[in-house]
């Protein structure tokens, strides 16, 4: 197997963040409860999705640039894991939402932020799919890739910070790191956030590899 | 996985579960939490799991979730490796 440390150091801070989340102190909040632990799960599985993205915008862009096709594998299963992280995310928001603000989704600058974005990657694959000659493909596939990760940018980062918005840090809410999220947190929630990351890697230059061998033949 | 990593990470493994690395505290919220003492009406403390924790059922639950990881991770491995073989194999060609 090709270079392994990171990807076992993903694996270890990943569990870690399973283990010390769940018997970790946390701070008591209302409305919260112990739900405050979703923080080492949620919020790292979104911030794992837009460093893939970026990887995919990299490599898009990298690809206009040379034409090597081995950019444009890169950049397509950096933003399929992408969006299976998102998938997750949304998910795992939802059902956050629900037992926090009472319902599976409201109709919030962040929430619908998300699932737009959601949307605009799943027309990138659409859009993939529908040309059939491979450089071409490729390069247009690039260029709506640039626009979908500014408006990933604008769509959840931008506009409900802008608007009224339940979810926190946005629409005037103090973030979590403001007022309940302490040192003893964050010493789960840093880690857990690098670990997502690796393991996000990991599987997209797995499915990358897989991709390269499935070219040859 | 060879035999290191599976022993390092096995012994990871209880090394955090059994020293007080992962010891949950009784923390009294009033100590850390400035919000309720500066509202006097509030007298009722926020619900937390601790009867979980005081039956030790909470590990229940971290093994759980662990062991399920684990599982994913071990597929994903297992992937890696047949990966590595058919690359090693292409490439012999």
């Amino acid at each position: 197997m090709r270079n392994y440390w990171w990807k076992i150091l993903g694996i270890l801070l990943v569990l870690y963040s399973i283990i010390q989340g769940l018997l970790g102190p946390v701070p008591a909040r209302f409305i919260l409860n112990e739900t405050i632990r979703n923080l080492y799960f949620h919020v790292p599985m979104w911030f794992a999705m837009i460093f893939i993205l970026f990887i995919s915008l990299a490599y898009s862009i990298k690809y206009l640039y040379k034409s090597n096709p081995d950019h444009d594998i890169f950049a397509l299963q950096a933003a399929h894991v992408g969006i299976m992280l998102g998938i997750l995310g949304v998910v795992t928001g939802s059902l956050w939402a629900k037992y926090t603000w009472g319902s599976w989704w409201t109709f919030d600058a962040k929430l619908n932020g998300a699932a737009m974005t959601m949307l605009i990657y799943m027309a990138y694959f659409i859009l993939r799919n529908s040309i059939d000659e491979e450089q071409k493909r490729a390069r247009i596939s690039a260029v709506y890739s640039i626009f979908a990760y500014v408006m990933m940018i604008v769509f959840i980062g931008v506009l409900p910070r802008m608007v009224d918005s339940l979810h926190p840090g946005n629409g005037g809410n103090p973030g979590f790191g403001q007022y309940d999220l302490d040192n003893r947190m964050r010493l789960v929630f840093y880690p857990a956030i690098v670990g997502w990351i690796l393991i996000a890697l990991w599987i997209m230059t797995l499915k990358v590899r897989i991709a390269r061998i499935e070219e040859k033949n | 996985m060879n035999q290191w990593n599976k022993y390092l990470l096995f012994f990871w493994m209880t090394f955090a579960v059994f020293t007080g690395f992962a010891t949950p505290e009784q923390v009294s919220p009033e100590t850390r939490d400035t919000t309720t003492q500066i509202n006097p009406v509030q007298i009722a403390k926020p619900e937390m799991a601790d009867a979980l924790r005081e039956s030790g059922k909470i590990y229940v639950v971290v093994i759980v979730l662990s062991l399920i990881f684990t599982g994913i991770i071990v597929y994903l491995w297992m992937i890696d490796r047949k990966v590595s073989r058919l690359e090693d194999k292409s490439k012999g060609k």
